[in-house]
């Protein structure tokens, strides 16, 4: 995918989203409310949940058997639970009014991915500069290696290369050994 | 082939900007050498991470975006909890009550006082000067 083609999936993507958390975040900021939150928590776990989602749509066999209503409320609602079991708030009976339907393995599958992007992250904020944000302009922001070469001071775009993998292959250590680290 | 033109030559592959006899070349070389073939799957993989991680910080990017964007709208507001309303009346009614009915009693107190002065005006003989006036 190049800068082009992201710029032009970012817009769509913003309309889907605009779209989705016009008609459904005021039900999930009153799930929360009333049961021991804030708006910046109902902000947090809606946003989450929207990860989810997006995160399942992306995997390939994407099949929702219910409204995509349900199915939001139903992730919010047991992000919350988790949520309020890990700071030991809690709450007697959780009040809601919408119908709800399992996503506990949906769950599962994106506390899993986020830890190993979390992982990454790490290892990409411990390679210090430049080679964080040169790794980030061309792996995450699709920029091509004329630009990136411009931006960086680069006399070429063959240097700025060179220098991307050496810290590419930085990147791969690090990360190896945090995920050695957390998986033993 | 050394490390970085190897990586190179991946990312190539895999973005299919390989001229059609290298990528024969380069698929050759995989198939005849092991090491290499190993080479291309672990990064093959470790791209694909990356790759999930930029789609995932730019959603996290939009939704930020677009959470902002509809409350300066006005499309979507905060909300104060019923609860906590409910709450504070319970936990201050006494003390509340307290204060109106003070509020209420110097009223009535003020307002007697003032009709009785006003009264005590009305009465009272006037005096030389008020009559020379």
């Amino acid at each position: 995918m190049n800068q082009g083609c992201l710029k032009d999936w970012q817009r769509t993507t913003a309309r889907a989203v605009e779209t989705i958390y016009s008609k459904h975040f005021g039900m999930v900021q009153s799930l929360i409310i009333n049961n021991n939150g804030s708006s910046d928590d109902a902000r947090d776990i809606f946003q989450e949940a929207m990860i989810v989602l997006y995160e399942k749509a992306n995997s390939g066999n994407f099949e929702l058997h219910c409204q995509l209503k349900t199915y939001l409320y139903s992730v919010c609602r047991r992000l919350w639970l988790k949520r309020l079991n890990q700071s030991h708030r809690f709450v007697l009976e959780m009040n809601g009014v919408e119908e709800t339907v399992p996503v506990e393995e949906d769950i599962e599958g994106h506390e899993k991915r986020n830890g190993e992007f979390q992982l990454m992250e790490k290892a990409l904020a411990s390679l210090g500069e430049p080679c964080k944000s040169l790794l980030e302009a061309f792996y995450i922001q699709k920029k091509n290696m004329n630009e990136i070469a411009g931006s960086f001071g680069y006399t070429n775009p063959e240097n700025a290369k060179n220098q991307k993998y050496k810290c590419l292959m930085r990147l791969r250590k690090l990360f190896f050994t945090e995920y050695k680290i957390n998986t033993v | 082939m050394d490390r970085i033109q190897l990586l190179d030559a991946v990312e190539r592959f895999l973005r299919d900007e390989m001229s059609p006899d290298e990528k024969y070349a380069f698929e050759h070389l995989r198939k005849t050498n092991p090491e290499v073939d190993q080479i291309v799957v672990e990064h093959t993989v470790f791209l694909n991470e990356l790759d999930k991680l930029g789609q995932i910080k730019n959603f996290k990017a939009t939704l930020h975006d677009v959470h902002n964007d509809l409350s300066e709208k006005g499309i979507i507001k905060p909300e104060v909890p019923k609860a906590v309303i409910r709450h504070l009346w319970k936990r201050h009614k006494r003390v509340m009550g307290v204060a109106a009915s003070i509020a209420g009693i110097t009223t009535l107190i003020v307002a007697s006082m003032v009709n009785y002065y006003s009264r005590q005006s009305q009465h009272r003989p006037t005096t030389a000067v008020e009559q020379k006036i």
